[in-house]
């Protein structure tokens, strides 16, 4: 293949153009440019997750200390007084779900579960500070079996039917998978 | 062609003759919780969407609770709408159908009792409770007055001779007025319902911080619809059928607007309990000597 | 059977099938998430949050089982002399196609290879989507058959054909470098994997092997309905079936059942319609979305429009709130299913030949 001034020229400032890129990756040891404009993605997460647990922890130190001292109706209270200050978030839904299962309102218990873990994915997650799993586990246990006979004694009772589909949702979040 | 004209003559007077034959008419009798206008706007939409889902012309009965069991004994209301001691009493008394039981708050179809005191008073643990003075809900309300008077009694106070006194409020709105009571220094303890609680702490009339809760009753059913024993059984399950089809976009026309049927009944939907769930009702009815237990 | 049998294709298909199905459960047992040992649309969605075209947190990660496949596909036909730079057949229209198969895929949760690898678990969920993979490729035979056709392919100038082996290689790489632009999730399922170089590794030999048999699953279910048990593929297919449930027994990993599977929903409507999208557009475009990584890695840009526009759905599909989760498929999922559906339709009568 014969190669003319134009190819020349232009495969001497192909060979440039890689050999100044290779030289700015290599010299550069392995440095970031973006180093210079901010933390990295890794320092960013870290703080971004102890942040948030210590946000978590002092937010919700007041309800975690009435249930201590067993008193969940006012942890429940208290809870509603936080969810006015932070609408909708999932840690409050997460711990009034615990403390209505464990007042006996299985149905509504569970749909807080569920709304906890569908707008949090760390609850369900082995690798999250923030994981409830054991007490996922523990919730389907329990009332997996109860709500399951009972929704079949009564086919019609749309709370029950809504908290088995909850349950089996949450039993397919524990499982895994990629989503 | 002329056949086929006359045949649409017809079959357009058989409708208009189906339109105009008479719907029967059935009362609801709603136990009011304020005022009986309060109770006409709040339960206006849902008995005319029962009206319309079931073809019958139900009428709206608003009915004082210390009346409610009186006048349903005399026959002025077939369905009722009322709190779930009245249901138990109606169902012992008159053989009450149970329909469904309301959902409001986080408790779903169920609620509970709460007492409490502000967080500065010092008042800690029903020990505490002694020689204070205490203001209480209607004495006929489940989660006001009936699950207070229990925790005390189950904690060794007798509210009738270990208080300073006690009292209960008059008009509507008593039981805000109880909590408001207690805020404003005016009594130093108080029996809430937890729902009133959590709504009064929602709309941010008060704040949780400001009280401390003594003790809290387990939960039991909320308020309730029921039908008298003389509605025919499959009418019942219709009603009950009815109610629980009810969603929050359910809508209705009425006055003029569209409106949400639940939304302005101030209800979150309906659960089909079943009549052994109220027996921790009971149980209390019981304890308190109160009706439809009450031995003199 | 002995004749075939003694057909060496037929035993490459044999050994394709066999190795996928093996790897496919093993590689969840090495550290990838359940069910999920091989999910082309899955890892395409991780490598498109790793470039930061989702912001999905969980969801970022370089799979490095996808430059496997490519780049494996790519060595085996340059060593058959079969590496050739073709396309030109209605690219735009293939690059949605792309993003279309990705959409299907998310709403079902998976694709075809990742159907049988959760159905072979014992996941029931996944018959919605299988009869619905199948429905699409019955409509799409029909299609062909009353000569539908997405354009004609011609060589291509300029060796076109290796920018898309050549997009991988720098993924792979950028996956080595680990650069801090690059997003890698450190909690959710793109932080489970299996080791880098055991993923590579699977992802180079089953690219090979691909390469050399044409695997391609609903490649298999256009040759059923076409040549019935004839067809080579669907024996490969079979083996694929077969060794995935003796390697889930085996592994422990099977779990019949309806509900609580692992990534898992129950709208099995949407599930049906996600992978009936999915199995129509794939036999009209000539291959699943393993199939066309396989093509792309053979230099067949028309593949490589594809694979990338599923590399871009697989960001669109996080970022829009498209792909399904256990809680069901939102609104956003059902509406691009039913688009997509259009989107087959519309080909269906503009890329068809008729008889003057």
């Amino acid at each position: 293949m014969s190669r003319d001034r134009f190819d020349i020229l232009t495969l001497i400032g192909l060979a440039g153009v890689v050999l100044v890129t290779l030289f700015l990756l290599l010299g550069s040891g392995g440095r970031d440019l973006r180093l210079a404009s901010g933390p990295s993605q890794a320092t960013e997460r870290a703080l971004q997750e102890r942040a948030q647990a210590a946000f978590f922890a002092e937010t919700y130190a007041p309800v975690e200390e009435l249930l201590a001292v067993n008193k969940p109706g006012e942890a429940l209270l208290r809870l509603e007084q936080i969810e006015r200050d932070l609408p909708a978030e999932a840690h409050t839904a997460l711990l009034r779900g615990g403390i209505l299962v464990r007042q006996g309102a299985l149905v509504e218990g569970i749909g807080e579960y569920v709304r906890a873990v569908r707008s949090r994915a760390d609850y369900v997650d082995t690798r999250s500070p923030l994981q409830r799993r054991a007490e996922i586990e523990q919730l389907l246990a329990t009332a997996l079996p109860v709500v399951q006979s009972q929704a079949q004694t009564n086919p019609d009772n749309q709370g029950l039917n809504r908290a088995l589909r909850d349950l089996h949702y949450l039993q397919s979040r524990l499982a895994g998978g990629c989503e | 062609m002329k056949a086929l004209l006359l045949a649409i003559i017809c079959a357009l007077f058989l409708t208009a003759c189906d339109q105009a034959t008479p719907r029967s008419k059935m009362r609801i009798g709603y136990m009011n919780c304020n005022s009986e206008q309060e109770t006409t706007a709040r339960f206006g939409p849902l008995t005319a969407w029962l009206s319309q889902q079931l073809n019958i012309d139900f009428e709206l009965v608003p009915v004082d609770t210390q009346e409610f069991a009186e006048r349903f004994s005399a026959g002025e209301f077939e369905f009722t709408h009322s709190n779930s001691l009245l249901y138990v009493i109606l169902k012992k008394e008159q053989q009450l159908q149970l329909l469904a039981t309301e959902k409001r708050g986080r408790y779903g179809a169920r609620t509970a009792g709460t007492i409490i005191a502000r967080k500065d008073s010092g008042i800690r643990t029903f020990a505490d409770l002694r020689g204070k003075r205490m203001i209480f809900g209607p004495q006929l309300a489940p989660s006001g007055y009936l699950a207070q008077y229990n925790l005390m009694l189950d904690a060794g106070i007798d509210p009738e001779r270990d208080l300073a006194y006690y009292a209960i409020p008059h008009g509507s709105f008593k039981h805000e007025k109880v909590v408001y009571g207690v805020y404003f220094g005016e009594y130093d303890v108080a029996a809430a319902p937890a729902l009133d609680l959590e709504l009064m702490i929602r709309d941010g009339k008060i704040f949780a911080d400001d009280f401390t809760v003594i003790g809290e009753s387990p939960i039991f059913p909320y308020c309730t619809f029921g039908a008298a024993a003389s509605v025919a059984p499959d009418l019942a399950s219709r009603f009950k059928q009815a109610l629980l089809t009810l969603t929050p976009e359910t809508t209705v026309d009425f006055g003029g607007e569209t409106i949400k049927v639940l939304g302005s009944a101030w209800i979150d939907g309906f659960d089909p309990l079943i009549d052994s769930d109220y027996d921790v009702l009971r149980e209390l009815a019981k304890k308190a000597n109160m009706p439809p237990y009450q031995e003199f | 059977m002995r004749r075939l049998l003694a057909d060496r294709h037929l035993l490459l298909v044999l050994a394709a099938g066999i190795t996928l199905g093996l790897f496919g459960v093993l590689l969840s047992r090495w550290g990838n998430p359940e069910r999920t040992g091989i999910c082309v649309s899955c890892f395409l969605e991780n490598t498109a949050g790793a470039l930061g075209l989702h912001n999905n947190v969980r969801l970022q990660y370089i799979r490095p089982e996808l430059p496997g496949f490519i780049l494996g596909a790519t060595v085996s036909a340059l060593i058959a002399g079969e590496f050739r730079s073709r396309g030109g057949a209605a690219p735009l229209y293939r690059f949605l196609a792309g993003v279309f198969l990705i959409v299907g895929c998310s709403v079902f949760i998976g694709c075809p290879i990742k159907l049988f690898l959760r159905m072979t678990a014992g996941d029931l969920t996944t018959l919605a989507g299988f009869a619905g993979l199948l429905a699409g490729g019955w409509l799409a035979v029909r299609g062909l058959t009353a000569g539908v056709h997405i354009g004609r392919s011609a060589p291509q100038q300029g060796g076109s054909g290796t920018l898309v082996p050549l997009l991988f290689l720098f993924l792979l790489i950028l996956l080595f470098v680990q650069p801090l632009f690059l997003l890698i999730s450190t909690r959710g399922s793109a932080a489970e994997h299996a080791p880098l170089l055991v993923s590579l590794g699977v992802g180079l030999l089953l690219g090979v092997l691909a390469q050399r048999t044409r695997f391609c699953i609903t490649g298999a279910i256009r040759d059923l309905f076409l040549l019935g048990r004839r067809a080579q593929l669907v024996w490969g297919l079979l083996a694929f079936i077969v060794t995935a449930t003796l390697t889930h027994l085996i592994a422990g990993s099977f779990h019949a059942g309806y509900f609580g599977q692992p990534g898992a929903h129950l709208d099995a409507l949407w599930s049906f319609l996600g992978m009936l999208l999915v199995g129509w557009l794939s036999v009209l475009i000539g291959g699943c979305p393993f199939r066309q990584m396989i093509k792309a890695g053979e230099g067949d840009t028309d593949a490589g429009m594809v694979v990338i526009g599923m590399l871009a759905g697989g960001g669109l599909v996080q970022s829009w709130g498209i792909a399904a989760t256990a809680a069901g498929v939102a609104l956003n999922g059902q509406v691009a299913v039913l688009a997509g559906l259009g989107f087959v339709l519309l080909l269906s009568l503009l890329f068809r030949e008729r008889s003057a």
